[in-house]
């Protein structure tokens, strides 16, 4: 009688233990799959996040500062009365002297200034797949305009 | 009937465990964030018509003109806390405030909401 007892309890908790057991190998699948699932994701977003980042920062640079070597980072008028570079305020004429960037993982593809008409600046013909454009609002040669930078993963 | 109620129990107990380590496991799974830079370049365009603005003086209805070429009707504008552009409203959005002095060099204070997904 009592070794039945022992017997039918025994089942009883092999059963419940492979149950909870399966329940939780269940749960680590689940939590691997979706962990796989979320490196995947965090990965793309890196990718993307570094070529939003170089389009920001150049289209930033471009509406910010002023580079007489490379107007591409910098195409502001100079004020010589305030001897300082007046921000937002874009001299056309040396934008579109704008040279290529010396990067191996980054082109700029095209400069887009439309100030009531489109005027493109392109920088490279090549055909590429990951594109981000960066608008900015500006004044270009004193007309308010929207200067459009288009980089490219290369 | 006393074994039926500790055969029950016994599996109840150890079930309830592993269920709701399950349970905590699925509730606890890590998110991915979104990492993107669409807030700031919002921001960052808000920011040009605040300095245009500033350089141009304010007309209401060139400023309203200009928002809409730069985000469409995903953007408000609000001029001494009166709206003069709604905009589309969404969940998240950003805001910048800039304070502009008129032509009679009065203060203006002109706040840009952006909406974005």
């Amino acid at each position: 009688m009592n070794t039945t007892n022992k017997r039918e309890k025994g089942i009883i908790y092999s059963l419940d233990a492979l149950i909870s057991f399966l329940i939780m190998l269940f749960a680590c699948l689940v939590f691997a799959v979706i962990l796989a699932n979320n490196a995947t994701q965090l990965e793309k977003n890196i990718y993307f996040f570094e070529l939003e980042e170089k389009a920001m920062l150049i289209a930033d640079s471009l509406v910010k500062n002023l580079d007489t070597n490379n107007s591409l980072l910098g195409a502001c008028t100079y004020n010589t009365n305030t001897k300082r570079v007046e921000s937002n305020k874009i001299d056309l004429e040396l934008l579109f002297r704008a040279k290529q960037i010396d990067s191996n993982k980054f082109i700029v593809k095209r400069i887009t200034v439309n100030d009531g008409k489109k005027t493109e600046l392109n920088l490279s013909s090549a055909v590429l797949a990951e594109c981000i454009a960066v608008k900015r609002f500006v004044l270009a040669d004193g007309k308010k305009a929207v200067i459009e930078v288009e980089t490219c993963r290369k | 009937m006393q074994k039926v109620k500790q055969k029950g129990f016994v599996f109840s107990f150890e079930a309830t465990i592993s269920i709701l380590l399950l349970l905590l496991m699925l509730f606890y799974l890590p998110e991915t964030k979104s990492n993107s830079l669409k807030e700031l370049l919002a921001l960052e365009e808000a920011n040009d018509l605040l300095r245009v603005w500033s350089i141009t003086g304010i007309n209401e209805s060139e400023m309203a003109l200009d928002l809409n070429t730069l985000f469409g009707t995903r953007a408000g504008l609000e001029i001494n806390e009166r709206i003069i552009v709604k905009g589309n409203a969404k969940n998240n959005s950003v805001s910048t405030e800039g304070i502009i002095l008129n032509q009679e060099l009065k203060e203006e204070k002109i706040r840009i909401t952006v909406f974005l997904d």
